[in-house]
């Protein structure tokens, strides 16, 4: 299940670069982008799991974080403008604008992995729709050129994947990651003989 | 974790971890040592004492890796136990592995495409192991024994081809081993899967003790012997 995401931040190009960088590399589904103020509660986005990236402008370290209310079905990330600060209660993730895109991955992928928002994507040793995607190309022996250009990534994004593949699924090799597959009916082997891939 | 000297007894060390006893076997050394020191059975069937204990520490203890005293020891030594320990693979190891698979596969009622799989999976392993250890035994073994007995290479082999092989067969047999693992279908007879995988875990430490010897000590050798030759 692809994760949905709330971008609220006043700058238009913070939350167009954030959310080219949240689909990218994490496949995620963008339900709202907007300015804080402009935020619709209305449209019941807000009533199943939800990842809200906020900008935090409050100068105070000790101030409560009451937005979009203390719904447990959302995980905020706050955004940044310099230095982390001291995150206020409820608030586990945060971001800076200053952070290299290698370090917003890596936050994400710890929000979206350990999150109860998580969980429904958690089918298949938790791997990501797009983690999937390269997982069958991998299997049916395809180049990290040629997944790059079917699923119309980098190749530095494939390789991203495929190492996220091999760490979440214990396996190294080739044929065991398309042995993997098979087994979880990802590929379908009606048409081919299993061993030609193996 | 020990380390055994020569004083030690024989009988000491199988006591300590049994898994050495095939690294023993290796040694052409079989059981009934009485009270008899390394030392003194070494002496016994002619083997160098030193290079004895180096191979057996090595493979006891994960961490102890004498890479300088290993290094001074004839290749002739050395790949003589690794030929001795294809053997032990070829002929014990791995017709061991698929009588278990055999079994596995017959003691699940069903036609499982988990097991079918697996089964598959270990096939185009031994394929690829089979051909590793054909290619040392044809190519790197005699080219290393004609360096370090004849001064010089008979063939056009170079070292630096072998080496990037190891990593991938071992990849495999640790892929192998997460496979039964993490993604078996319960409907199989859990002592003969047991055995399988126990024989599994100690086919994997002992090859990785293997190349470790190979990567480490052997073309490492065979790479000062070249240089010197000037090639």
């Amino acid at each position: 299940m692809k994760k949905k995401v709330v971008i609220l931040h006043s700058s238009e190009t913070v939350r167009r670069g954030l959310a080219g960088i949240l689909h990218g590399y994490f496949n995620a589904d963008i339900v709202q982008m907007s300015a804080p103020q402009n935020v619709d509660t209305s449209s019941g986005i807000f009533n199943y799991p939800v990842i809200v990236f906020m900008e935090w402008l409050s100068l105070n370290d000790g101030d409560e974080l009451n937005f979009p209310g203390q719904n447990k079905n959302i995980e905020r990330v706050l955004i940044f403008e310099n230095d982390i600060r001291a995150l206020p209660r409820g608030c586990k993730y945060s971001i800076s604008l200053k952070f290299t895109s290698s370090e917003i991955y890596d936050t994400v992928k710890k929000c979206f992995d350990t999150g109860y928002a998580s969980e429904a994507a958690h089918e298949g040793e938790g791997l990501t729709i797009r983690e999937k995607d390269v997982l069958k190309l991998v299997a049916m022996g395809f180049s990290n050129k040629e997944i790059a250009d079917r699923l119309s990534i980098s190749i530095h994004t494939v390789i991203s994947h495929r190492k996220n593949l091999t760490e979440k699924l214990g396996i190294k090799s080739i044929s065991g990651l398309t042995v993997y597959a098979i087994i979880n009916k990802l590929i379908d082997t009606s048409n081919i003989n299993p061993e030609d891939l193996i | 974790m020990e380390i055994f000297t020569s004083e030690n007894k024989m009988a000491h060390i199988v006591r300590q971890n049994c898994h050495l006893l095939p690294v023993i076997n290796r040694f052409g050394i079989r059981l009934g040592f009485r009270d008899k020191t390394i030392a003194a059975v070494c002496d016994e069937y002619d083997i160098h004492a030193e290079f004895f204990l180096a191979i057996v520490n090595t493979f006891h203890n994960e961490k102890y890796f004498p890479e300088k005293e290993l290094l001074l020891f004839s290749p002739v030594l050395i790949i003589n136990y690794l030929k001795k320990t294809h053997v032990y693979y070829v002929d014990y190891v791995l017709p061991k592995l698929e009588s278990l698979l055999r079994q596995l596969l017959q003691s699940s009622h069903e036609k499982k495409m988990e097991l079918q799989m697996i089964g598959l999976f270990y096939k185009k392993y031994k394929e690829e192991l089979l051909r590793h250890i054909g290619d040392e035994e044809e190519n790197v073994f005699p080219y290393v024994l004609g360096l370090a007995i004849n001064n010089h290479a008979e063939t056009n082999y170079r070292i630096h081809s072998f080496e990037k092989e190891h990593t991938n067969v071992d990849n495999k047999l640790n892929d192998l081993t997460s496979l039964v693992i993490k993604y078996m279908e319960p409907v199989y007879d859990e002592n003969v899967c047991n055995d399988f995988l126990v024989t599994l875990f100690g086919f994997e430490k002992d090859i990785k003790d293997h190349a470790r010897i190979e990567d480490k000590i052997l073309v490492q050798q065979v790479r000062m012997i070249e240089s010197r030759l000037q090639r």
